[in-house]
C-alpha cells in the first residue's frame, strides 16, 4: 500500500469524524502555536539580551543628579561668574572622578542630540528672537535647546526644555539663579551684538555651505568616549579632552556620514555650520557594528562634536551655553570589576557631594536582574505552553485509541484482506500524523500572532536586534509536532495488535 | 493443497480454558467444494479462521502446498491472506465508510495493483456479481445479498485460489442465499477451491465433500461422488 493510499485512506476517516477532528486539530494548532511561539520567543530575548550585554552602553555606569529636573535645567546656562558647581554634573567632575576612582577604565559625557545643519537665523526668526530679546532688556541667561540649534533625542539628552519641532529659540529662565550677571544695556544695542552673536555662518568662507543633508544625529561627547564604544579614526584622529579643554569646534563623522556629507572630496579639515556653531571635522571613524540602543541606528551614520559649553563673546564678557548634563558615564573594559567600580563610585560621589545627591547605576546589573526574573517569568510560561501542547496531544491520544476500539471490527477485516499488522499500525498512524500535521501547520500560522502577544507584553523593543527568527518558529513547531505524532504511536500499536480473529467474530 | 495434521486449539479464559478444536487432520484438494457443518460452538469458525491463518493453533502443522507455514512472518502470511485467499462472512463484513467500488478496491491496494488498474478490475468484478448500478453506492444503502456480493467481489479481487465463507447466506433469505451459492457454486467450476461453512443440510449437501464437526473434532468426511 503505498503512502498516498494511506493518506487518501486517512482523509476519508478523518473527514467521517469532522467535528471530532477538528476540535483535536484546532487543540493541537494552539499548542504548538503557543510552543513554537515560546521557542522563538526565548531565543530572540536571549539574543538580544545578549546584544545588550555586549552593547558598550550596557558596560556603563552612569551618574546623576538627583533631584528637580526644573532646577537643573535652569541652571543649564551659567554665565562662568557664577558657575555653581553643585546644581549640575560637567567636564570637572568627570575629570576629578577619573582621577580619584581607580576601578573605572573610561569616563565621559554622551548626550544624544540631533543636528541641524545650517544656520538657525532664517530672516523671520532673526526677527523675532532679537525683538524678544530686546523686549527683555537682557537681564538674565540664554537657556534651552537651541544652544547650538539642537534638539535632544533618546534618554541621553537631559534636555527639558527643547524644542520638540526642532525650531531654532531661545527661553529665557523663569528664575534669575543662573543669571547673576546683571548685564544693563540698551536694547537696541543688545540686538545688534546678538544679530553679530549669532551670524548666519555666510560670512566665513571656509564652511560648506552646501549639504547634501538637512540635519543628522549624534552625540555630544567627551575624548574617552571613543575608547569606551571601540571606536577610532580612520582618518584623521578623534578629538581628545585636552582638545575640548582647548576651546577647538571640532567633530568627528561616522564613516557612512562622512561619506554622505562630503561624497566627492575628503571630509577632514571642512567646516560645517550647525546651528550657531561652526565646526571642523577632524576624524572620520572606521566602520563600526555598533548601533544605537534606542533607535538602532548605526553608529557609522552618527557624527560626534565635544561636549562643552560653547563659549562665546557677548557684550564683553564670556558666555557659555552649556547643555544641561545631568549624566555621567564610566565605562570598565572587564565587567568582573563591574561591582567595585560602582561601590568606588558611589564612594567618590558621596564623599564629594553628599549622601544621595547622585544616583549611581550600572545598567549591566539592571539588565542582569532584570534578565532573571523575566527568565522566571518565561519558563512559566513555555511550561503553560508546553502544557497546553500535552493536554492537545492527550486529547488526540484518546480520539485515537477511541478509534482503533471502534474500528477494531475493520481491522480485522483489512487483516483477513491481506494487511499486515505493520500495515495497520502505519494506517493508523498515518492517520493521527495527518491531524497532528494540520495542527502544527495552522500552530506555525498562529504562532506570530502568539510571539507578537508575548512581546508586547513581555520587553522593550531594541530596535538594534532583528528579533523575528523563522527558523526558531519552525524548529518550535518541529519539536510540537514530534510531540504530537508521538501520542499517536500508542494507539496505532494498539491498532496492529489486535487479533483478527477475534475482531472478526466480535458482533 | 492444504494439510492440516493434529490441529489444535484452546482459548485461554483464565479461570477456564475452552477447547475450540481438537486434534484436527484435513487435506483439501484443489478444486473442492468443501462444506463444513456441525453444532454450533463444535468449531467450524475457528477452523476456517486456522485454514484462512486468521488465527494460528496451538499444536500440529499447517501445510500450504507442502509447505509449512509456522515459520513465516506476520508480512508473508499477510501476502498470502492477500493474494491466495478470499473470505466470505456471515454479516458481510464490508467498510461502512468507503463505496463498494473502493470496498473492492482495497484488497488490489494491499496487492499494490495501481490506481487505475485498481479502479478498472474493482468495476469488472462488481460487474461480474452483477452489481454494475451499485458501484458508488455505500454498504448501509444495499440490501443484505447485494453487500454479499460486494463482499464475494471483493474476496475475489486478487484472483484467491481459495474461497472461505462462514455461513455466506446465514443472514440472507433463501433466494437470496441461492444466488450467493450459484456464484460459489459457478467459482468452483473455474477451478477455485472453496470451503464454505454451514448450517443448512441442504446448502451442506451442495457441496462436493461434507465435513461434520462436533466438539472441536471431525464427527465424519463425506465426498458427493461427482
Ligand atoms: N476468542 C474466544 N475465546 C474463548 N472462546 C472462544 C473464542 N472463540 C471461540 N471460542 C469458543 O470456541 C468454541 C468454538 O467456537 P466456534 O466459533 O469455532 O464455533 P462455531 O462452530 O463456529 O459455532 P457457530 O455455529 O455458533 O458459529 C466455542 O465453544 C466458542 O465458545
Ligand atoms: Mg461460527
Amino acid at each position: 500500500m503505498s503512502w498516498a493510499d494511506r493518506l487518501w485512506m486517512s482523509i476519508r476517516h478523518i473527514r467521517g469524524r469532522l467535528v471530532e477532528s477538528i476540535l483535536v486539530i484546532s487543540a493541537t494548532a494552539i499548542g504548538v502555536a503557543l510552543v513554537a511561539a515560546m521557542f522563538a520567543f526565548i531565543r530572540s530575548y536571549d539574543r538580544q539580551t545578549d546584544y545588550l550585554l555586549s552593547h558598550p552602553a550596557y558596560r556603563e555606569i552612569t551618574v546623576e543628579v538627583v533631584g528637580n529636573e526644573t532646577e537643573i535645567t535652569e541652571a543649564a546656562v551659567r554665565f562662568d561668574a557664577s558657575v555653581s558647581r553643585a546644581i549640575s554634573l560637567g567636564t570637572a567632575d568627570l575629570a576629578r572622578a577619573r582621577a580619584s576612582v581607580a576601578a573605572v577604565d573610561h569616563g565621559y559625557l554622551a548626550d544624544a542630540e540631533r543636528f541641524v545643519v545650517g544656520s538657525p537665523l532664517t530672516a523671520a526668526n532673526r526677527t523675532a528672537i532679537a525683538s524678544q530679546w530686546g523686549a527683555i532688556g537682557g537681564t538674565g541667561g540664554i537657556a534651552g535647546g537651541g544652544a547650538t540649534g539642537a534638539r535632544g533625542q533618546g534618554s541621553g539628552a537631559a534636555d527639558g526644555q527643547a524644542r520638540a519641532d526642532g525650531e531654532f529659540g531661545f527661553t529665557v529662565p523663569r528664575g534669575t539663579e543662573g543669571g547673576t550677571g546683571t548685564a544693563t544695556m540698551d536694547p537696541e544695542q543688545m540686538r545688534a551684538q546678538f544679530e553679530a552673536l549669532l551670524g548666519t555662518g555666510d560670512d566665513d568662507a571656509a564652511v560648506v555651505s552646501e549639504l547634501p543633508v538637512d540635519g543628522f544625529s549624534g552625540y555630544r561627547v567627551t575624548g574617552e568616549f571613543f575608547a569606551a564604544y571601540g571606536l577610532r579614526a580612520a582618518e584623521g584622529t578623534v578629538f581628545t579632552n585636552e582638545d575640548i579643554e582647548a576651546g577647538n569646534q571640532a567633530i568627528v563623522l561616522g564613516h557612512d556620514l562622512a561619506r554622505t556629507l562630503f561624497p566627492n572630496s575628503t571630509a577632514i579639515g571642512s567646516r560645517i555650520r550647525l546651528g550657531i556653531q561652526t565646526f571642523t571635522v577632524v576624524g572620520v571613524l572606521a566602520p563600526t557594528g555598533v548601533r544605537s540602543i534606542e533607535t538602532g541606528t548605526s553608529f557609522n551614520r552618527l557624527g560626534f562634536v565635544p561636549n562643552a559649553a560653547a563659549q562665546v563673546q557677548f557684550a564683553g564678557r564670556a558666555i557659555s551655553f552649556q547643555r544641561p548634563t545631568r549624566t555621567l558615564r564610566f565605562a570598565i573594559d572587564d565587567s568582573s570589576r563591574l561591582d567595585a567600580a560602582v561601590q568606588q563610585l558611589i564612594l567618590f560621589f558621596d564623599s564629594e557631594y553628599g549622601p544621595g545627591t547622585t544616583r549611581v547605576t550600572a545598567s549591566l546589573n539592571a539588565l542582569t536582574s532584570e534578565r532573571q526574573k523575566l527568565s522566571r517569568i518565561l519558563a512559566v510560561v513555555l511550561f503553560l505552553a508546553a502544557a497546553a501542547l500535552f493536554i492537545a496531544s492527550i486529547n488526540l491520544f484518546n480520539l485515537m485509541l477511541m478509534r482503533v476500539i471502534k474500528r477494531t471490527r475493520g481491522i480485522g477485516i483489512s487483516r483477513a484482506i491481506g494487511a499486515s499488522r505493520r500495515e495497520i499500525f502505519r494506517q493508523f498512524i498515518n492517520e493521527s500524523a495527518c491531524m497532528s500535521l494540520t495542527g502544527a501547520a495552522i500552530g506555525l500560522l498562529l504562532a506570530p500572532i502568539a510571539y507578537g502577544l508575548l512581546r508586547t507584553s513581555l520587553i522593550a523593543d531594541v530596535g538594534a536586534v532583528d528579533l523575528m527568527n523563522w527558523l526558531y518558529f519552525v524548529i518550535g513547531a518541529a519539536l510540537a509536532l514530534a510531540v504530537s505524532v508521538l501520542f499517536g504511536v500508542y494507539p496505532a500499536r494498539q491498532a496492529g495488535r489486535v487479533d483478527a480473529s477475534l475482531a472478526i467474530r466480535s458482533e | 493443497m492444504i494439510t492440516l495434521e493434529g490441529i489444535a486449539k484452546t482459548y485461554d479464559l483464565g479461570s477456564s480454558t475452552v477447547t475450540a478444536l481438537r486434534g484436527i487432520d484435513l487435506t483439501i484438494d484443489r478444486g473442492e467444494f468443501l462444506t463444513v457443518m456441525g453444532p454450533s460452538g463444535s468449531g467450524k469458525s475457528t477452523l476456517l479462521h486456522i485454514l484462512g491463518i486468521l488465527d494460528s493453533a496451538d499444536e500440529g502443522r499447517y501445510l500450504l502446498e507442502d509447505n509449512d507455514l509456522t515459520t513465516l512472518s506476520d508480512a508473508e502470511l499477510s501476502r498470502i491472506r492477500n493474494e491466495h485467499f478470499g473470505f466470505v462472512f456471515q454479516s458481510f463484513n464490508l467498510f461502512n465508510e468507503f463505496s463498494a467500488l473502493e470496498n473492492v478496491m482495497f484488497p488490489l491496494m494491499y496487492a499494490g495493483v495501481r490506481g487505475s488498474e485498481r479502479r478498472d478490475r474493482a468495476r469488472a468484478l462488481l460487474v461480474d456479481v452483477g452489481l454494475e448500478h451499485r458501484m458508488g453506492h455505500y454498504p448501509n444503502m444495499m440490501s443484505g445479498g447485494e453487500q454479499q456480493r460486494v463482499a464475494i467481489a471483493r474476496a475475489l479481487a486478487n484472483n484467491p485460489s481459495l474461497i472461505l465463507a462462514d455461513e455466506p447466506t446465514g443472514n440472507l433469505p433463501s433466494d437470496k442465499g441461492e444466488e450467493i451459492l450459484q456464484i460459489l457454486e459457478g467459482l468452483n467450476r473455474d477451478g477455485v477451491t472453496i470451503v464454505m461453512v454451514t448450517h443448512d443440510d441442504r446448502l451442506g449437501a451442495r457441496g462436493s465433500r461434507c465435513v461434520r464437526l462436533r466438539d472441536g473434532v471431525v464427527e465424519s468426511d463425506t465426498r458427493r461422488a461427482a
